[in-house]
């Protein structure tokens, strides 16, 4: 009796307050995943009312297919190079705007900025700054690298990413290492500073490993917003030149859309997201367990 | 000798320290300057002469009145703020919740939730699009509300939310402070919203800054939702400047400026709250 | 005199009855019928929505006509909008938008007023069944700015005397002599490169669909090759010299597309390949009294198609479905009362060609466009001097052909690799 009455309570109590939030997950994503999981199953060309099953078709497709493969790569690369420059600036921003420094809020608030505008809008004005602002100014100053578009041949075009890249999220993760830092306490920081540890010390040896959750969080975050980069690379680079910056999100959104396959452009889609959710999941997995020994 | 370099180098590194902090500003705000210097100019001027001030047509406050009558911007205004807010404010109660309910208690469908809930934080929106829109239009007929877009928000947002919280409830809500409220009398409820959610008051304001950021620039979803120019947002009225044949940045520009002025307002609003070490405090008195 | 004078009335009232005649729509009633318009055209966004109330007061029916950016593609839109069972009744789209669903989701248009009068000429008809409204004609050409030209030379010129490419490599010759460093302007674009530079090569082979579709199959087929075909050869040898007097020439892939246009408008270079949408950009930087024109890709060794160089390719770009599958008769009815009035009634025609600046592919619409650009393309369509293929190429078409494009732009690839590629392209999609 005293059991059931338990249990009740406790289904009482799950609802009450995981209810509405799993309820909403459940149906906006976890559902039409499992749909969008079928569909790779089946040849649909996106707009037809039939759907024909065609079992495992779309996979051996899908694997004989280079372009998305080379697309996958060439993330793979972006995404290492990004995610290590994007969580050193931030945390490094982090650190100069936590630390003895006239105006922090006025600069926290800069390096914030890139946040503020959505996506889409911001390549393409960092297109426009990459092809006509920084020409005429490499024209003019005469400075050699900078004369030529960064967008017009492969290696620059993508370093361009990279550099948007991190001027874009380093403002958030910024965020989040200064919720971080801040969270050490203060009294901690005194007590080893007393010890007689330089601020360097204090850093290396006190801060860094109590934020560790921080890291985790950041990581965790760069790492998939960087494997699904679409909206910057369409607006800047629109996958050019002649298709060298073409990044997986991209490549699996023309072949649904633009060629029209959608079955296989789902089965791509898929086959990113298991590629993504394996490496940013088990970095977190890694991570936590570390937290927890410290 | 030793004594005098550090000397000399703390005299010093403020200095470098203020270089730095100012070089990095500006490289951060460049293109932000970029917007609202052009957001001033003739068409024309925009691409001809992009780095002057006012350029051969001179000043103008033209863009502004055009984009405000062509986006018809109290109304989109209103728009997105609601669809903002009330998110933001569903997403903040919700997940905060839920978060607490998965550290607190041990059970095994909290863990299983919360390990597909990192899993789904991976899935490309492109996965879910057509499925998405095909449920919730093509069988329940939901499209043109806002609060199917409210919904969808929520959706899409709880497992990052969740996630921090999760952190941040397990690292530094101390569990003494239930305890005592329970032994005190309190419910659940009581002891979460008097007790608990006030200390979680740094996660609550950079995930508000972060939300309410990203879900006023998004502008895939609501595109896909919201067909009816009735209750069009900002970024799906402000899209339409973008034409294949031509662009009218000077229009976008504009519009982009005005609609940033409120995100920097709840920005500087915020700002304090996310600095204060509320926790530390908490658990020293 | 008086008689003379009631002559004139006469013929006036008479002129004006024909007018009447012409018009023959006759607005419908539609009260409270509520129809929705995908508009892929955004640059002429706002008159459309100004017809859809005009003709909403006529007929008591109400159109909400919306566009998209150009970060969405048609496609796209489309396929969400069936997905959620939303389609708007009438649905703009380029060519192959429209023939890839037509047959499962659109209505059949073959008796309609309009079809025979240029709609089976210009739109989308499968196995016999008229399915979209032809929206405008576009050609594509060298455009040439006459008043910049005239200025450098310090001559008049007649775009007449260019009849060849040895005439137009001869002329921007003569420009750079005169001071005109870079006299050409090309876009970097994958979709102005492969989807309007080098479907030339496809539609001019002898300028028609059956020819072409042959010519494309034969492609797939591995049975072309490309470096002997006479018209690829003499459109990239005029690429090639547009490439060389090009205003970007230091770095071709750097073009910006609203740069060139001004750079036209403004007379800084004096021949522009594009087509006449690109009015929309251009319009905003010109100054009166410029006189801008077009004309076709001057090409050598014409023996295979002597056509290409007096007439211009153009074909109707974008074409209107009304969707049968997510609307009712009485809004289908109402979508094809807006069509006809469009065509039929004088308001309708004062939409498309003056306000609009479209160039009409109905033949009962005599009205003149009323800009340069499209007047130019619209004398062309008069004389008939319009090659015209629509054909329906593969949706990735423009994007991995113009990839390979670029890099021949760029000087990354040369000539034989680039036909190679393109060829392997074809062969690709057989498979």
């Amino acid at each position: 009796m005293n059991k059931k009455n338990e249990s009740l309570k406790n289904t009482g109590l799950f609802l009450a307050f995981a209810g509405p939030a799993v309820f909403a997950f459940m149906a906006v994503v976890i559902i039409p995943f499992l749909y969008g999981f079928y569909l790779t199953f089946t040849s649909w060309d996106g707009l037809s009312k039939s759907k024909p099953f065609v079992g495992l078709a779309n996979y051996a497709e899908v694997f004989k297919d280079t372009g998305f493969w080379q697309a996958l790569g060439l993330t793979l690369i972006y995404v290492v190079v990004s995610v290590v420059l994007v969580n050193v600036v931030a945390f490094l921003l982090a650190l100069l705007v936590t630390g003895k420094l006239r105006g922090k809020k006025f600069f926290r608030a800069g390096f914030f900025v890139p946040n503020l505008i959505g996506g889409i809008v911001l390549g393409y004005i960092w297109q426009f700054i990459f092809k006509t602002i920084l020409v005429y100014i490499g024209k003019n100053a005469g400075i050699g690298f900078l004369s030529k578009s960064w967008l017009s041949s492969p290696v620059p075009a993508f370093i361009a990413l990279i550099i948007v890249t991190v001027w874009q999220l380093s403002g958030y993760m910024m965020l989040i290492y200064i919720a971080g830092l801040t969270s050490v306490s203060a009294d901690l920081r005194e007590a080893a500073k007393i010890d007689g540890c330089t601020e360097n010390q204090v850093t290396r040896n006190i801060v860094i490993p109590l934020m560790r959750s921080s890291f985790t969080i950041c990581l965790f975050m760069t790492i998939t917003r960087c494997f699904m980069v679409y909206d910057l690379n369409l607006a800047l680079t629109e996958g050019g030149p002649f298709g060298s910056t073409v990044m997986a999100a991209m490549y699996v959104y023309n072949k649904a859309f633009v060629t029209k396959s959608y079955g296989p452009g789902q089965t791509e889609a898929v086959i990113l997201f298991l590629f993504t959710a394996i490496i940013a999941v088990s970095q977190a997995v890694i991570n936590k367990r570390k937290e927890v020994e410290a | 000798m030793d004594e005098g370099r550090s000397v000399e180098s703390s005299k010093i590194r403020p200095i470098i320290r203020t270089a730095v902090a100012v070089l990095l500003f500006l490289f951060y705000m460049f293109p932000f300057f970029m917007i609202v210097l052009n957001s001033f100019k003739d068409k024309r001027d925009i691409t001809k002469l992009p780095l002057s001030f006012g350029g051969k047509k001179g000043f103008t406050i033209d863009n502004y009145l055009t984009a405000f009558q062509r986006l018809d911007f109290l109304n989109v205004f209103k728009n997105s703020f609601l669809v903002t807010g009330i998110s933001v404010l569903l997403i903040i109660l919700f997940s905060s919740m839920c978060a607490y309910i998965f550290v607190r208690k041990d059970w095994k469908i909290n863990k299983l939730l919360f390990l597909l809930m990192m899993f789904s934080m991976v899935i490309p929106f492109q996965v879910v699009m057509i499925p998405l829109i095909s449920i919730y239009g093509g069988m329940f007929r939901l499209l043109n509300h806002r609060y199917t877009l409210i919904f969808m928000h929520l959706g899409f947002s709880v497992s990052m939310a969740v996630f921090m919280y999760h952190g941040f409830i397990k690292g530094s809500v101390p569990l003494a402070l239930e305890e005592a409220a329970h032994i005190d009398g309190a419910g659940p409820f009581r002891t979460y919203f008097s007790i608990v959610f006030p200390l979680l008051k740094p996660t609550t304001a950079t995930l508000v800054i972060l939300y309410a950021l990203s879900l006023w620039n998004d502008y895939l979803l609501p595109s896909l939702i919201l067909t009816d120019k009735k209750v069009y947002t900002l970024p799906v009225a402000m899209a339409l400047f973008q034409g294949t044949y031509s662009n009218q940045m000077d229009l976008l520009l504009a519009g982009l400026v005005m609609s940033i002025i409120p995100i920097i307002i709840l920005y500087i609003a915020l700002q304090k709250y996310i600095i204060a070490g509320v926790v530390a405090g908490a658990v020293k008195s | 005199m008086k008689k003379a004078v009631s002559t004139a009335m006469a013929l006036s009232m008479m002129v004006g009855l024909m007018g009447v005649n012409a018009s023959a729509y006759e607005a419908g009633s539609y009260d409270g019928v509520s129809i929705t318009m995908l508009n892929t055209k955004s640059e002429i966004q706002d008159y459309l929505v100004d017809a859809a109330a005009t003709w909403g007061e006529l007929t008591g029916a109400s159109l909400d006509v919306y566009t998209i950016s150009d970060s969405g593609s048609p496609s796209q839109e489309i396929a969400a909008r069936y997905a959620a069972n939303n389609a708007p009744t009438l649905i703009m789209g380029d060519v192959q938008d429209v023939a890839d669903i037509c047959e499962e989701y659109g209505a059949d248009l073959s008796n309609e007023s309009w079809a025979a009068n240029g709609g089976e000429t210009y739109g989308v008809s499968v196995d016999g069944k008229l399915y979209s409204f032809p929206f405008c004609i576009e050609g594509r050409g060298l455009i040439y700015n006459k008043t910049a030209i005239e200025e450098t030379l310090g001559e008049e010129w007649d775009p007449s005397s260019v009849t060849n490419m040895d005439d137009l490599a001869a002329l921007l010759e003569k420009l750079v002599e005169n001071g005109m460093e870079y006299p050409a302007a090309l876009n970097m674009e994958d979709w102005a490169l492969a989807g309007h530079y080098l479907t030339q090569v496809y539609e001019e082979q002898d300028g028609t669909m059956e020819t072409t579709s042959k010519f494309i199959d034969d492609l797939k087929a591995g049975n072309v090759d490309l470096m002997s075909n006479q018209r690829f050869t003499a459109l990239m040898d005029t690429f090639d010299l547009l490439a060389q007097y090009n205003i970007n020439k230091d770095d071709p892939l750097a073009a910006d597309y609203a740069t060139n246009c001004a750079d036209l408008a403004e007379g800084e270079v004096a021949i522009y390949f594009n087509g006449n949408w690109a009015w929309a950009e251009i319009s905003s930087y010109i100054e009166d009294g410029t006189e801008i024109g077009i004309m076709p890709v001057m090409q050598n060794e014409t023996s295979e198609n002597e056509a290409v160089n007096s007439s211009i390719c153009g074909s109707a770009t974008k074409q209107v479905m009304i969707d049968k599958e997510c609307t009712d008769e009485q809004q289908q009815a109402a979508a094809k009362d807006f069509l006809n009035w469009l065509v039929e009634s004088e308001e309708g025609q004062s939409v498309l060609i003056e306000q609009c600046s479209l160039i009409p592919a109905f033949t009962n619409i005599d009205k003149d466009v009323t800009n340069m650009l499209a007047q130019s393309v619209q004398n062309y369509v008069k004389e008939g001097k319009v090659i015209n293929v629509p054909y329906s190429y593969p949706g990735d078409h423009w994007q991995t052909v113009g990839a390979y494009m670029q890099k021949y732009f760029a000087g990354e690839t040369d000539r034989a690799t680039f036909a190679t590629e393109i060829q392997d392209y074809w062969t690709g999609l057989a498979k």
